[in-house]
């Protein structure tokens, strides 16, 4: 069995979060049209979605039995596991290139950045991760409610967070900063302290990736009814 | 690969936590034979059959499938495995579903969700066995939901597909179902498992499901609804 036939027939995404994508990519292209320095903030809102679209899930479909057909199909679970996450990510993945190409058109590169690569890649990750033994969205979920919390309750986060934003504050802040909110690294290039301070994010996502792999690769299938 | 091959289940165990499903599974099948798996709700028997395919980890003994554990002969050996319409992803339409396999098989534009049991578990089995060569078909009570015609129709294609070679493994309620197809029982009764071949229930004749019935109450200790009123 093809998994990619099998996840095109059974896609990862809602309807509503493709629709919600496509509508970013084309209001940030519209945008980026009669704007071209407006590249930042249609990369940021589209990343704040890939956050939502990557959270995909797979424990809790494959224990209903969703994906029995493709488990049983013939194809190893390691490469289920990995055409998971490519399908989980490709969504937002194709929409930023999209958009990145617009502004290419432009003249300009916010889109395609080295901090927007390295958001992507973070937020991608960890996002897919995360959710790998919840339900489609805890990823996203979670992560936005720990930054709302973080924003609204210690002023100093706030600060420290509006500094970064800004481009100042020392490594070790950025850093925390980086990793609660990697939003944002988007449309920026990266200095030497900035790949420094990025390091711990991209570390734990990379890091969460390869542990969820390897806990579908070995997990148990049963089906919720029988347990 | 889809030649001759044998499934052996040795001494097989599955818990869930501190809860044992069953222990001490054995048994041989051969491709071109099928065997039925009896029981009451709840004793284990898809846990059984999802062992059988890989899902699950026997927490004891050892299932193999040509020599090999089912996650690698399955890579091997093409397999239907179809737990019950269920298991069906509601939002996909049921043409869609029927197209996993790289064989439209159905042309209901419908989302299975808006379909009746009976039509999500037909577009599910059709789906599972368009394959025109399966070396092994794993069905977890597939007559569940069918009308006459679609129990026809299955119990039908699945003595087709074993007369062709395919191995296959069915569990289900439906006794009368199941005595046409099996050339072994599987019963699963208190956690154990008592394998018996269909000449050993019936020397002179077809099992019927009267022969069933009555080995699975002897096995369990007489009629349970019968226990249960007195």
């Amino acid at each position: 069995m093809s998994p990619w036939r099998f996840f095109v027939a059974v896609p990862l995404q809602s309807p509503y979060m493709l629709i919600g994508l496509a509508l970013v990519v084309a209001l940030g292209a519209a945008e980026l049209i009669v704007a071209p320095g407006s590249g930042q903030e249609a990369v940021v809102t589209l990343l704040l979605l890939q956050m939502f679209s990557a959270s995909s899930g797979f424990a809790i479909p494959a224990r209903r039995g969703h994906y029995d057909a493709m488990l049983t199909g013939g194809v190893s679970r390691t490469a289920v596991v990995g055409w998971h996450l490519a399908m989980s990510v490709a969504p937002g993945a194709v929409g930023w290139l999209v958009l990145g190409l617009c502004e290419v058109g432009v003249g300009r590169s916010a889109v395609l950045s080295q901090g927007s690569i390295a958001a992507m890649v973070v937020v991608s990750a960890a996002g897919w991760a995360m959710t790998v033994p919840l339900p489609r969205l805890s990823g996203g979920v979670v992560w936005l409610v720990l930054l709302l919390a973080g924003l609204g309750w210690p002023t100093v986060w706030r600060e420290d967070l509006l500094a970064v934003a800004a481009g100042g504050a020392d490594v070790s802040t950025r850093a925390v900063v980086y990793l609660l909110c990697p939003l944002v690294v988007a449309g920026r290039s990266l200095t030497q302290e900035d790949l420094i301070a990025l390091l711990p994010a991209m570390t734990l996502a990379m890091t969460g990736c390869l542990v969820a792999w390897r806990w579908l690769v070995h997990m148990n299938v049963p089906l919720e009814a029988a347990q | 690969m889809t030649g001759e091959f044998t499934i052996s289940a040795r001494r097989v165990a599955a818990r869930y936590g501190h809860r044992e499903v069953f222990h001490d599974v054995s048994f041989d099948l051969r491709s071109g034979q099928a065997v039925g798996v009896v029981g009451e709700n709840g004793a284990g028997k898809t846990t059984l059959l999802r062992a059988l395919v890989g899902l699950i980890r026997p927490t004891q003994g050892e299932i193999r499938i040509a020599g090999l554990p089912p996650e690698d002969a399955l890579q091997r050996i093409p397999t239907a495995y179809f737990a019950g319409e269920a298991t069906l992803p509601g939002r996909v339409r049921a043409s869609a579903w029927s197209g996993i396999r790289g064989m439209a098989v159905v042309t209901e534009g419908r989302r299975l969700r808006t379909l009746s049991r009976g039509a999500r578990q037909l577009v599910g089995l059709q789906a599972s066995l368009a394959p025109a060569s399966l070396g092994l078909i794993v069905l977890d009570e597939p007559w569940e939901g069918l009308d006459p015609d679609g129990a026809r129709w299955l119990s039908s294609l699945l003595t087709s597909k074993r007369d062709r070679g395919s191995a296959v493994v069915v569990s289900s309620h439906r006794l009368h179902d199941l005595a046409g197809i099996c050339d072994a029982y599987l019963f699963v009764v208190n956690h154990r498992t008592t394998y018996v071949r269909a000449f050993e229930l019936s020397p002179v004749g077809p099992v019927t499901a009267a022969v069933l019935t009555g080995t699975f109450d002897r096995l369990r200790g007489g009629d349970a609804w019968a226990r249960a009123l007195s």
